[in-house]
Order: structure tokens, then sequence, then C-alpha cells
């Protein structure tokens, strides 16, 4: 027997088919499978992390389902926790210094460099070999650089005349100066390349313009280039600031966190108290927390690029 | 003889009768450990009905070089297969661990240091090995007695070891002997310069034989700088040594509920003295590990070093050594406690096996382990010039290949002895959180930001919280048997 349709039911289809064919509807509908898919990879770890934070799982009392329920006493442990705090403090204290000087750095490099001259390419390929280098390499050549007797002592003694024997890794003040130098060595092409990127593509008409009015060089850097470039300093520091407040392979290498916990950073901190000392639910309560701080330095960094933006386009002709 | 026994005695005669040949029969056959061992795994793929079987072990990458070629032996003596996966010793712990999570089975032998046990074992992710030993009987005996209760965790058999690793101090014999420094040491000290018998001696010895690049030292320039000591200051070594040093004033760590007696005189004496003797060491000892501190020691920096005992090796055969033949070594130093001088070595490392709990082939993996660490077969490996495997049984001190392998049988007689007196590094659940704590503290001692009564106390405070978070009920069972096992010889404070 032929299926037979009812008039309810064709107009069932009608609607059915009126509503796919909606914009808003067809936009979305292939896309779905897919947000889903990523949504199910980000939201079941990150539901798993804050309930785990609200257990007290050692890895040592058998598996997360049988550990105890703890409530929020990992987050107040953590927060109470002298270790973390100053791990927090520390790591934005590194990633300032190292950001600011990698900055300022990278941006001296690419005035130098975003002209046309000769042996341009050659300049540019050797300022960006640092960045390429695997961080375990880098770290390796710094904690042979810097070896009490080793290359830089030596260099520095050679200098000033005097046996310089600086500690660059055993002691407390200079272990920390010796880990922002080694991600300032390795991370400042970043920006240099970002900079010789932005300089080069800023339109040469305001800058001619600036120029027939009788702007000094000065003055159109001031005036015209670095108000044009701020866009771009702002997408530096973001990206910079994001990936040096996670530093781990540094301090790592150098110094596994010390002396003391001198360079223990956040990654570090986290690290040492979910695979060294176990302690699975305490290190996901302070990677929570560490996640809401970092949220609000990212929300911070997005409206300031969007302020800029919004700037820009409004003095654009 | 049956009025004697009595009516209990009888019974458990006839017990015995019985019982006795059955357990007797379950003994798997062979002269030796090593035959029972691969007789035990033949055995086994018989009864799996094949000839061949594949099984894979977590491996310290520092054994890359001398571990394979046993491997090949066992596979062509029983047809066990070992593929190993190599990773660094620091890296191993949270292998463990992540498989204690991930129940993976891809690993049937962990290969470590005898400190990560009681983590494994809580962890659920090693099994105990006490069935499968009552069938190859394995020999310990011979073990000494403090190094033989790290095998154990709460009274269970869990892992095999080949590896002494117990702490050594060795001076510059040539600087020892030279007459006009003997005479003026004498002078000064009141005694012949030779191995310290207290850790004051030490510093003494270390305050006289040091000197500048190109002082005349006693008859002879010094072509370089002379520093008087070398111990491990840096982080993650450090608190090792720290350990060694305060069971010499035989105090246990913890009293019998878990309380620290690490703030008490010997916690803070012990830290003192390390602090004390940090002045004749070179400044960069604070970050320096193994790989520093041997080489400086070899290239005729140093007067002393505490250190591993394969140094006495290193520095007799290095490439590029100068003191070759020039090596003292020492019974560790002591102190003297209510008049009796105590020397307790330590045991840093340790390198152990155990099996996985997620192996398909426990029993196996178990037969490798009985093998590879039995008297001779282990003998073997700590002579072996490739390996790191360090004497610890007294028939290793009579093995012409092992004093081979050091350049000195005198050496091998004395790191035995510092074998009988090496203390385990706190052998409880959570150790390395211990660990840090102390670690760190010391590392703030070492520097001069605070006292040693500030370091140990602020240390105390923090193991107490530590031994809360992980439970005091089952921190105080396992301590229980720690101590009662003789883990600390004859320590005080429990």
């Amino acid at each position: 027997m032929a299926p037979t349709s009812t008039p309810k039911d064709s107009e069932l289809r009608v609607t059915l088919r009126q509503w796919l064919e909606r914009e808003s509807v067809f936009r979305v509908l292939p896309l779905l499978p897919v947000q889903l898919l990523i949504l199910s990879l980000l939201a079941v770890p990150f539901l798993l992390t804050i309930y785990i934070s609200l257990l007290r799982w050692r890895i040592t009392r058998g598996f997360w389902t049988a550990a105890p329920w703890g409530g929020v006493t990992n987050f107040v442990e953590a927060l109470t926790d002298e270790d973390f705090l100053y791990a927090v403090l520390r790591t934005f204290v590194f990633a300032g210094f190292a950001v600011a000087f990698e900055l300022l750095i990278g941006f001296g490099l690419a005035l130098l460099t975003y002209r046309e001259f000769r042996g341009r390419r050659v300049y540019l390929t050797v300022f960006l070999i640092p960045m390429m280098i695997i961080p375990v390499v880098v770290g390796y050549d710094f904690s042979m650089l810097l070896v009490d007797t080793g290359p830089l002592n030596s260099v520095l003694s050679v200098l000033t005349g005097q046996d310089v024997r600086i500690r660059w890794m055993s002691d407390y003040r200079t272990a920390q100066v010796a880990v922002v130098l080694a991600d300032i060595w390795q991370w400042t092409p970043l920006t240099f390349l970002i900079f010789v990127s932005g300089l080069s593509a800023l339109p040469p008409e305001p800058i001619k313009a600036a120029r027939v009015m009788g702007a000094t060089r000065g003055q159109v850097f001031r005036h015209v280039q670095l108000p044009l470039l701020k866009p771009v300093i702002v997408i530096a520091v973001v990206i910079r600031a994001m990936e040096a407040l996670k530093i781990f392979d540094m301090p790592m290498l150098l110094t596994q966190g010390g002396p003391g916990n001198a360079t223990e950073t956040l990654s570090i901190f986290l690290w040492r108290n979910a695979w060294v000392f176990n302690k699975i639910s305490y290190a996901a309560a302070a990677s929570l927390l560490v996640l809401v701080l970092f949220s609000g330095v990212i929300f911070l960094s997005i409206w300031l690029l969007k302020r800029e933006r919004a700037q820009l386009e409004e003095v654009r002709p | 003889m049956m009025r004697r026994l009595g009516i209990a005695g009888m019974i458990a005669t006839l017990v015995l009768l019985a019982v006795g040949p059955a357990r007797a029969a379950d003994v798997v056959p062979g002269a030796t450990v090593e035959e029972r061992a691969v007789n035990g795994a033949k055995a086994y793929l018989k009864k799996l009905g094949v000839e061949k079987l594949d099984l894979t072990m977590m491996m310290v990458s520092l054994f890359a070089k001398a571990q394979p070629k046993y491997l090949d032996e066992w596979e062509k003596l029983t047809g066990i297969r070992i593929k190993t996966i190599e990773y660094g010793y620091t890296e191993i712990p949270a292998k463990i661990m992540a498989d204690a999570v991930a129940k993976t089975g891809q690993y049937d032998i962990y290969n470590h240091q005898m400190y990560m046990l009681p983590d494994a074992v809580e962890a659920g992710v090693v099994i105990p090995l006490d069935d499968f030993a009552a069938r190859g009987q394995p020999y310990f005996d011979d073990i000494p007695k403090t190094l033989r209760s790290e095998m154990y965790y709460k009274g269970k058999l869990y892992t095999f070891f080949t590896d002494g690793d117990q702490t050594v101090l060795a001076l510059r014999k040539d600087l020892v002997e030279l007459p006009q420094a003997r005479a003026a040491f004498k002078a000064k000290f009141g005694r012949e310069p030779g191995c310290p018998d207290t850790w004051k001696q030490w510093e003494e010895l270390a305050s006289f034989f040091n000197g500048k690049k190109g002082q005349n030292f006693y008859g002879i320039t010094l072509e370089k700088d002379l520093y008087g000591a070398q111990e491990y200051r840096a982080r993650e070594f450090g608190y090792r040594w720290w350990q060694g040093r305060f069971s010499s004033k035989n105090k246990l760590m913890f009293d019998r509920n878990m309380k620290p007696l690490i703030d008490g005189p010997e916690g803070i004496e012990t830290t003192r003295e390390m602090v004390s003797l940090t002045k004749y060491m070179p400044q960069d000892v604070f970050g320096w590990g193994t790989p520093q501190n041997y080489p400086f020691f070899a290239q005729g920096n140093s007067f002393s070093i505490s250190t591993f005992p394969s140094i006495v090796g290193y520095a007799n055969k290095a490439q590029g050594t100068v003191i070759s033949g020039k090596i003292l070594p020492c019974v560790v130093p002591g102190s003297v406690v209510k008049g009796k001088l105590v020397r307790r070595s330590v045991q840093p490392a340790g390198t152990n096996y155990m099996v996985s709990k997620y192996s398909k082939h426990p029993e196996a993996a178990y037969w490798f382990l009985q093998w590879f660490t039995g008297p001779e077969m282990g003998n073997r490996a700590v002579a072996d010039p490739d390996g790191f495997w360090d004497p610890f049984r007294p028939s290793q001190g009579k093995d012409p290949k092992i004093a081979e392998k050091y350049g000195s049988k005198d050496f091998v007689t004395i790191t035995l002895e510092n074998a009988r007196i090496a203390v385990p590094m706190i052998p409880l659940q959570g150790n390395r959180e211990y660990f840090d704590a102390l670690d760190v503290n010391l590392q703030e001692a070492f520097h001069g930001r605070i006292a040693p009564e500030e370091a140990m106390k602020r240390t105390a405070r923090q193991w107490e919280k530590i031994t809360d978070d992980i439970g005091r009920k089952r921190q105080i069972e396992a301590w229980k048997y720690v101590v009662e096992s003789g883990a600390y010889l004859d320590a005080e404070g429990f």
C-alpha cells in the first residue's frame, strides 16, 4: 500500500522547509555539528577540571571517582598559599620585564631594518633565527653561557678588566635576570617581525604629506608613524604577554625554579603540584584561579585593541 | 620427646609436616637465584603455551647503554623480550603516576629510584611481589638492613634493586700526603690529616686544604684555585645530603605521631654544619648537579667531595682527569652522640625495578627482576663499566672486576661500609612534597637569607601540613613499618 500524506503533514513539511530556507537558520545549521564537537571537546575537560577542583584528590588516593568532596577548600588554600601568590607575582614581574624589553629592542631593530637597503634580507634572517630554535636548545645554550666560569662572565671580565664572577643561575636575583634574559633573546625576534611588518605596511601618503609640510624625521615618527602603529603595538603586547605569562621552559631548564623558589613561575608551580606532589585537585583549583586572572588580562587587551582600532578608523580619511 | 613438646608442639609439627612439602614443591627448581628465575620464566611460558613473549620496561635513560645487553641475554635464556622506553629520571615519576590514572598496561616494568616506591604503591600502580618471591626464593640476606627495608612498603615486598648508590666522601690523597702539610695540619689541629671521623673534622680539613692559584702550598705551587670541599647545594640535590647528615645525629625525622623532629637541636646543627662548609666551596656549587661536580673534582679544583660512589671510577679514569690514583675514599663522617660516633650515609637515588599492576604478564616481569638483581647477575651489573649500578652486597667487595671498575679495591671495601650505614630518604607517601619543603628552606639557609633555626622551623611546619593533608593516620602506620624495619638503624625519637 502506497504511503499517504494528510494535509497536516504537508503543511508541516512546508513550514520546516520555510524555516530551513530562512537565511539566519541556513547560515548556522551546517556549522552546528562542528560547533557542538568543539564545544564538547572544550566543555567536557573544563567541567571536569571544575569538578576535580572541588574534590580532595591526590593520585596516591586512587582514582578521582573515589576522591572525597572538598568543596572550595582547594580554592581557599590556594588563595592563602604564599607559594602560589608569590608565583603569580613573580610571573607577572617576569612577563612585565621580558615583554617591555622585547618590545623596545624589537621596535628598535625594526626601525633600523624596515626600509630597503643592501643586505637587508641577511639582517632579517639573522634577527629571526633565535625564534626558530627549540626552547630546550635555547635553555641548554644559556645554561652553558651563564655558567659562573662561562663565556658571559669571561666577556664581562675582559670588558671591565676585573674578574667578574656573577652567579647567574644560583643567586636569587641574578637567576631571575637570567631567565628574563633568555626569554628576551628568544622572543625579541617575534616583536621585531610584527613591527617590521607593521612599519612596512604603513601608508606612505601621510608620511610624505608630513615631510612636504616640513616635519622632521622625529616629528614624522612621533606624530604620524607611532599613532598609526598603535594597533600593531597592542597586538605585539597581547601576543607576547599571553605567551610570557605561561613561561615554563626557560626557568625549568635554567634553574628548575630555584634557587629556593626564586624562579618558580605559575606554570612550574602548577606542574609541581600536579605531577610532582600528585595534588591534582589542588592544582586544578589553582589553575582555575589563574584562568580567571589571565582572562582579565586578555579581556583588557582585547578592549585596548578595539579602542585603538576605533580611534584609527576615526582619523582615517 | 613427645612429652617435652606438649600438645601444641605436636600440632605444630604435624602442620609443618603437612604443609612443608607442599610449600617446597611450590619453589621453582634451581641452584641459584638466577637459575630459579630463568626456570620460573620458562615454566610460565610453558603454562601459557608460547615460546616467546614481549614485555616493556619504562627505563631511566642513564642505563640506555648498559641495560640492553642484559635484556638480550634474558631473551636468549628465556624467550622473553623486554623492550625499553627511555625517559630522564626526573620525568619518570610523572609517567608512572599518569599510568596509575590512565591504566594503559603499556608498561610491565618500571625502572626508577627507591624513593618512588611509596607513591607508586599508594597510587595502586605496582603490585606486591611476595607470592612470586615465595616461589623464586630470591636472596636478600646479605643486603644491608637499611637498604633492604626500602624494598618493602607496609611490610610487603614491592621492588628489587641492584644499586647501592650511597654517598661517599673522597679526599685528595696527594695533598693529604704532602709532608709539610701534614706537619702544619697536625700542629694546628692536633691530629694527622686523613679521612675525618666527624663533620666538624671534614670542615677543618676543608679550611686547611684550600688556596689561591700561584700560592705556594706546603711545598707545591697551586696551578689553579684549590677549594676545600664540594657537596651538593643545588636545588633538587642539597636536601638528599642533608638527610644523611641528619641521620648521623641518630635522630628520626618524625616521632611516632608523625610530628617532625627536624626543628630540634639536631636538625638545626645539621643545617648549620652544611651552611658553614659552604664557604669552602666554589660559589658555582649552588647550581651544580653531578655533571658539573664530577669534572670539577676530577680536574683537580677541589680537595674533597661528598657524592655518589661512581666519583672514584670517574676521577680515576675519565678523560681529562688530573687526579687519577690520587683519591682517598672515606667512610662518610658522622657525629658524636652520647659519647659514641654515629656515621650515616644516605641513598640519594638507588636504581630499582617494580612490576606494573596493569601488566598482562606480571609473573614474567617478576622473573626478570629476580634474575637481573640476583647476587651473581647483580655483581656483573655493578662491575659493568657502562653502568651506574654501585656496590652494596659484601660479596661485591671480593669481585676483582668491580675493583677494576672503580680502580681501587680499598674503595669498594669503603663503599660497602657506607652501604651498611646508608639510610633511605623518607620512604613515605608524598615524600617528594616533604623533600621540596626541606629543599626550598635549605636553599634559603644556604644562601644566608634565613637562619638555620628558621629554615628548620618552617620545614617542620610545612611537613605537619603535608602529613595532615595526606592523612596522618595512614602516614603514622607507614612510618611505624619504616622504623620497625630498621631503616634508620637505632635512631631515637620514635
